[in-house]
């Protein structure tokens, strides 16, 4: 545990020290990660897929605020919905209009949990989500997670009934898009998640909230175990095909990668490396502010094992 | 010389600035009823759009009921009363909803900018004890 204790030290030094450079490398990582998702699952529109424009893309987000991830992400969607069919774009138009002007005008720092839902959804491991924004977010990203459930099932309906798109005429066009619309909102399977995400994610808020003793870890194991026995409920209940052998290894495999959340999150109060330029009567000052790194060495006991020696 | 508390403290100010100085800016700049009012205008406005938008999506999706009703002249009455009442819903909800967070918003902002200038007090009064 001592040297588990010291590589998180380490860890977190690298990480205050080059904070600003390993910034740049995360965000290019996850908007490439999220780009290649969407063209691998609606690789539609050939331009869009060409490796050089998914750089270039990559790259522009790197730079640019963490928010532009999501909206370019958007527009590869949009695109390659436009190349298969008007009507798909269009209702992933219409649902992306909605979810910026319903819920994102409040809360612009919860968007990359509708961006990382799809990818752990494509990961087949989506139950990462309501343990890992219970433990580090706020009841609000609920809503954040609905609408990230709501994309990827939406992606997973478009790629799997690619071929039935492409109508000709308004009259064909309106009936296929009454069909995508029943398709998506239909699906109990993405309702049943949505609900059982919501769940587990306000328990897991409110255990974590709790000053028990173990808090992270009970809400992680009682998350986990609240996400494995709703999804059985909610599968019996409206009847849908979900593979329980898969919840429950998806669950396992995500408790597991909260633990190390969990490790590396907990009792971090993280504060940021400050630079900052001021000046007065005398001096320009450049300051760079460090934030002291504490080393939580764990209480030692100290056994005496031969006691019955000192009472001689 | 350097005065070390000075820059220490300034540094702790420049940094809160850099942080939320220009948010925080943008709300101090306001009332707060004229801040609470814009904002609750401008999720009225972005509730109108949502509405319009799921009833083109509504349309679109059951385009010969809504054709044939069109015709109806009664019963388009009383399917526009409905749909005044859902508009009138949606837009109430939506603005005491926003109503609400950005009033919290505000005064949380107000808390923030009042430890700022008690900073900033503190600031001067470190230049006094200087001169």
């Amino acid at each position: 545990m001592t040297s588990l204790l010291e590589l998180k030290q380490y860890i977190k030094r690298f990480y205050i020290k080059y904070e600003t450079y390993i910034t740049y490398v995360w965000k290019f990582l996850l908007a490439l990660v999220s780009i290649l998702v969407i063209n691998s699952k609606l690789g539609y529109m050939d331009a869009l897929t060409n490796i050089a424009i998914v750089m270039m893309a990559s790259l522009l987000c790197a730079i640019l605020p963490a928010n532009f991830i999501v909206f370019i992400s958007a527009a590869f969607i949009l695109g390659h919905l436009y190349s298969l069919a008007m009507e798909c774009a269009l209702i992933a138009l219409v649902i992306f209009i909605l979810m910026f002007l319903l819920y994102f005008r409040f809360s612009p720092k919860d968007t990359l949990a509708v961006l990382l839902t799809p990818i752990f959804f494509f990961m087949h491991i989506p139950y990462v989500m309501p343990l890992a924004m219970g433990l580090l977010g706020t009841p609000a990203s609920v809503v954040s997670v609905s609408f990230g459930l709501v994309i990827s099932y939406m992606i997973s309906y478009f790629s799997s009934n690619a071929t039935s798109f492409g109508s000709d005429g308004v009259v064909e066009a309106a009936n296929g898009f009454s069909t995508i619309i029943n398709g998506i909102i239909g699906n109990k399977e993405m309702m049943v998640m949505i609900i059982v995400f919501a769940i587990v994610l306000v328990l897991v808020y409110i255990i974590r909230r709790s000053s028990i003793d173990y808090c992270w870890k009970i809400a992680i194991a009682a998350g986990s175990i609240g996400l494995m026995i709703f999804t059985l409920i909610g599968d019996i209940m409206s009847d849908t095909q979900i593979s329980i052998a898969g919840v429950i290894l998806g669950t396992i495999i995500s408790a597991l990668l909260m633990l190390v959340v969990e490790f590396f999150a907990f009792n971090m109060d993280y504060s940021r490396t400050e630079k900052v330029q001021f000046e007065d009567d005398e001096y320009y000052y450049y300051v760079k502010a460090v934030p002291k790194v504490t080393v939580a060495t764990p209480e030692r006991k100290v056994k005496k094992i031969n006691r019955a020696r000192e009472q001689h | 010389m350097l005065n070390e508390e000075k820059v220490i403290l300034m540094t702790k100010m420049a940094a809160f600035i850099d942080r939320e100085g220009k948010k925080n800016d943008a709300i101090n700049s306001y009332f707060k009823s004229d801040y609470i009012g814009f904002n609750v205008l401008k999720s009225l406005i972005s509730a109108t759009i949502v509405f319009g938008v799921v009833v083109a999506t509504y349309v679109l999706c059951n385009f010969e009921t809504v054709l044939s009703n069109l015709y109806n002249t009664e019963n388009l009455l009383a399917i526009g009363r409905r749909y005044l009442i859902y508009y009138l819903l949606l837009v109430g909800v939506y603005s005491l909803v926003s109503y609400v967070i950005y009033s919290y918003r505000y005064s949380k902002m107000r808390k923030s900018m009042k430890a700022y200038y008690a900073d900033l007090k503190k600031l001067a009064r470190i230049y006094e004890k200087e001169q």
